[in-house]
């Protein structure tokens, strides 16, 4: 129950941050260069004049500013995040239908990377001099540095034509039906595989990085050699009394880095066209749909908002200094 | 049956290999404990003392090894064996009470977890056993409230009450022997004095026997029975508390005593308390004679060419040459 | 009884600067980075003059394989010299990701700065306004920024700027906070210093290693960026970028690998090299962070 008033101050602090994403967006339709009602209706329903006429209205262009601003707030109370021309579809039902793809691959991207991640760090911070620490420190650099994009795309050149185990596109395979909901979940799973490596490797070597240097810190600690001293066996030793300790920068780092994750999806569903949120993106980008891209800004943020919420949960779940302070 | 004292170190060495050149420091250390008896090592910080207990329980951290000399508890070896069976012994024959109670114990887990996690892996009881136990034990250290006080985590408790945890986590599986380095060191003074009665209640109902690691000498003469004092690396003067601290016979001793606020008690009228002049010299840089000569205030030009041997017997040994002539 | 005198310890110690120097050069990844750098960059500036061909040239049959027709890496989809993108495209990342670097530092140390020097509800205010940011998803962002402000070189660096400051205001306000406390910030403050004098000449310069450290590493996020950007066909069109190449060839990847990894490999080691920089910098200047 200690957790209850810390999580209230992050839900407000989060309502707080969607707003101010709201008004941001506000902002830009208003700040682009321009008529309003031409940014609203980007190219495709900027050529149709009776659909900036309804737009003008819709939006009160010809009002104040700030009467503007309190009219666009209530459409987004009301879950009306403006209409895509283009598509021919409310913006909320583009993203919504898009999102669930897209958290799939952020999260599993993040998982995998976190647990291996801190698998190499713990073992190269048993031996900080030895082969497996200075690959570890290696390949971090390299992970670091390579455009995630560019790797995407060679993993698909590398499976698509040399090695077809994995597919390089979309969610699932649509030429075949599939006869049941464990079938289909798996065939997101076969898919999902090349996204999520792609995207997860550049995390992988900074969680690595993150784990080892805690973990070296961890292992001089008084308490593992109290641990030791209790004739506690090594891998008790390190795992539960290092890990546990090693593990919250990990998880800190974990929060901070979301917002890059989920720019990394945007390029990652673009190479493996996969359905997301930033495959929509693209096309909403070729096609000068602004309020589908507007809307994704929205829904972007409330997925990072949303897992940061949910890691600061797990680091006070798992640090009782934090959890029973005060 | 068996004969002999209930513990013993021999002529033990342990030296440091670091990349440019090696360190002694324990430089054959020799003693022994009975059962029911309380051994003190005595000296200055550099003195080796605590490398001593490290090395009983095999926890010398690295780059240092023993290099020399045999320990043996019960007559049995320790020394040379295989790690899986020194677990075995660590906290469930021998078991530690480190220094720093706050850093020693794990602040992400409970305080209970950690004393029964030592009986769960030693005494193979169950989780449920282990934690009435650890209500026992608790009591029994004079911890109140104990239930309540199991669940609590380290930083939710004083540092007293901490220390002692440690002593529950270290008494708890009935070791033959209990080593303390320094238990009181960081603690509040009127809390000092509690602890030591712990210690030495717990003796008295277990006879466990005791190695006391300390740098006061008031400790030594509050609750020792024997008394180790070390310089440079080995012992320089053994024998009875109350013999070597009511006849010095090596200058470091007497030092050592002056300088303990309340052995010195009789010299209240003085206001600073003396401190003894210079430095304990590097280890890697030795005098060729004895260590102690050059703060030495009764050297004579013999104590220069060679380190003094041991002079008198078994109880009562001293490594000085103004001995020589007894 | 004699005590002898200790020689004194500082004897014969180099200044810190030519120790971390030192250190520096004979830190081998720092150099090997510093040499691949020194080597893209010289091929950025003098390369397109000597090859003397313009990217946007159509010199050949589309999709050649590298060696053929006297093209050392081949022909892109129209039909252009792969190489001659490659050298132009250097000049482009490497200087938008440099002049974006710099609005990013500058943003982030002046917002870290004022954050960390004055704490209270200015340093929450300011750490309010740059956890929004944080959350912002920055290449969404980016792309909404680009999108509805037209696309131009001048455009994608101050956008590149504007999203990637965070890390480095959180690092200057941790800088801030930590040097603040410092006896000898004291004192100049109890001297009369004014805010502005301790904030530029007392505190900043002593914040300079991690500083350094990142502004090195932000150089090279700002070209990832930039190239991602490009790569989505957001970058300047009439400029050519190793991104641009990547995004624009992507569709004929299965049938010439060559023409979008090459440039994707360019833009690899130009990022690596810095990265390889930052790391001998971070050792060479946090000693006690050194791990080894």
């Amino acid at each position: 129950m200690e957790l209850l008033r810390p999580a209230l101050k992050q839900l407000l602090r989060a309502a707080l941050l969607m707003a101010a994403v709201i008004l941001l967006n506000f902002l830009l339709i208003h700040m682009a260069p321009g008529d309003p009602a031409l940014t609203i209706a980007g190219e495709a329903g900027g050529s149709r004049p009776e659909v900036l006429e309804e737009l003008r209205r819709l939006y009160g262009l010809d009002k104040s500013f700030l009467a503007q601003f309190w009219i666009y707030v209530q459409q987004v109370l009301r879950g009306d995040f403006g209409r895509s021309f283009y598509f021919n579809a409310p913006v909320l039902d583009l993203v919504v239908a898009r999102m669930p793809a897209t958290a799939l691959l952020v999260l599993s991207a993040l998982l995998w990377s976190m647990v291996l991640g801190t698998a190499l760090g713990v073992l190269s911070a048993r031996k900080p001099d030895g082969l497996l620490s200075h690959t570890v420190n290696v390949m971090s650099v390299v992970g670091y540095s390579a455009p995630v994009f560019w790797t995407g795309l060679v993993l698909v050149i590398v499976f698509a034509s040399k090695l077809p185990i994995f597919p390089v596109s979309d969610i699932v395979d649509h030429s075949r039906p599939h006869a049941s909901v464990l079938q289909y979940m798996a065939d997101v799973g076969h898919h999902l595989v090349l996204p999520a490596l792609s995207l997860g490797l550049l995390y992988l070597a900074q969680f690595a990085r993150i784990a080892r240097a805690s973990m070296i810190g961890v292992f001089s600690a008084d308490y593992i050699r109290t641990a030791r001293a209790k004739g506690m066996p090594e891998w008790i030793v390190v795992w539960k009394h290092g890990l546990r300790n090693g593990m919250l920068p990990v998880i800190t780092i974990a929060g901070l880095q979301l917002g890059h994750v989920v720019s990394g999806a945007v390029l990652v569903e673009t190479v493996y066209s996969w359905p997301g949120l930033g495959r929509l993106a693209y096309d909403s980008i070729l096609r000068r749909d602004h309020p589908t891209i507007l809307g994704i800004l929205v829904f972007s943020t409330l997925l990072v908002v949303v897992v940061n919420f949910l890691t600061d949960l797990a680091y006070r779940l798992a640090d009782p200094r934090i959890r029973l302070s005060r | 049956m068996v004969t002999g004292p209930l513990f013993a170190v021999e002529d033990l060495h342990v030296t440091f290999a670091m990349r440019a050149r090696s360190v002694e420091v324990l430089k054959g250390v020799s003693f022994d404990v009975e059962a029911g008896e309380t051994v003190c090592i005595v000296g200055e910080s550099g003195s080796g003392k605590s490398m001593t207990a490290l090395a009983v329980l095999g926890l010398v951290p690295s780059p240092g090894a023993i290099t020399g000399g045999r320990i043996c508890l019960e007559g049995r070896e320790l020394s040379g064996m295989p790690r899986k069976a020194l677990r075995g012994v660590r906290g469930a024959k021998i078991s530690m009470v480190f220094q720093e109670p706050m850093s020693s114990l794990n602040p992400v887990l409970t305080v209970g977890s950690q004393v029964a996690e030592v009986l769960r892996q030693h005494e193979g009881l169950t989780s449920k056993q282990a934690g009435a136990r650890v209500v026992d034990l608790f009591r029994a250290v004079g911890i109140p409230a104990a239930e309540e006080r199991a669940a609590a985590y380290p930083h939710q408790m004083s540092g007293g009450m901490r220390q002692r945890v440690m002593i529950a986590m270290a008494i708890a599986c009935r070791p033959k022997l209990l080593i303390a380095d320094e238990p009181t060191t960081a603690l509040d003074v009127t809390v000092q004095k509690q602890i030591l009665q712990l210690l030495k209640e717990i003796q008295k109902q277990s006879r466990m026997a005791i190695l006391l690691i300390t740098h006061d000498m008031g400790i030594v003469s509050e609750i020792g029975d024997r008394v180790i004092v070390m310089y440079a690396g080995r012992p320089v003067e053994t024998g009875a508390v109350s013999d070597v601290l009511g006849n010095p016979r090596h200058p470091y001793t007497s030092a050592l005593i002056a300088c303990a606020p309340r052995v010195a008690a009789q010299d209240a009228r003085r206001s600073r308390l003396p401190e003894i002049p210079g430095m304990v010299p590097p280890l890697e840089r030795l005098p060729r004679g004895c260590a102690f000569e050059p703060r030495c205030p009764r050297s004579v030009p013999a104590c220069r060419d060679a380190p003094p041997p041991y002079f008198g017997s078994a109880a009562r040994r001293v490594a000085c040459w103004l001995e020589e002539r007894r | 009884m004699t005590v002898s005198a200790e020689p004194d310890p500082l004897d014969g110690v180099p200044s810190p600067l030519r120790e971390h120097a030192r250190f520096f050069v004979r830190h081998g990844s720092g150099m090997l980075g510093l040499s691949i750098l020194l080597l893209i960059v010289a091929a950025s500036l003098a390369g397109p003059a000597l090859y003397g061909v313009d990217p946007f040239d159509v010199v050949a049959a589309p999709l050649l394989p590298p060696g053929t027709d006297g093209l050392p890496l081949g022909s892109d989809y129209i039909g252009r010299d792969i190489l001659a993108g490659v050298l132009q495209g250097g000049r482009v990342s490497l200087m938008v990701g440099v002049l974006a670097a710099v609005i990013s530092m500058a943003l982030g140390t002046t917002i870290g700065s004022l954050a960390g020097f004055y704490g209270g509800r200015v340093d929450q205010l300011l750490m309010s306004f740059t956890e929004f940011f944080q959350v912002l998803p920055a290449l969404v962002f980016a792309m909404a920024l680009v999108t509805l402000f037209s696309p131009s070189l001048a455009t994608i660096t101050v956008v590149v700027g504007v999203v990637s400051w965070t890390g480095v205001a959180r690092l200057t306000r941790a800088e801030f906070l930590r040097i603040r406390e410092l006896d000898f910030v004291r004192a100049s403050r109890a001297a009369g210093a004014s805010d502005a004098r301790l904030i530029w000449r007392v505190i900043l310069p002593n914040a300079m290693p991690p500083l350094m450290v990142a502004g090195t590493l932000t150089v090279g996020i700002a070209i990832l960026f930039e190239g991602g950007l490009s790569f989505l066909g957001l970058g300047d069109p009439n400029v050519m970028s190793w991104g641009l190449m990547i995004g624009g060839n992507r569709g004929y990847m299965l049938d010439a690998w060559w023409a979008a990894t090459i440039p994707g490999a360019a833009l690899f080691l130009a990022v690596l090299s810095i990265s390889l920089i930052g790391d001998g910098l971070n050792d060479a200047l946090n000693p006690s962070l050194r791990q080894w």
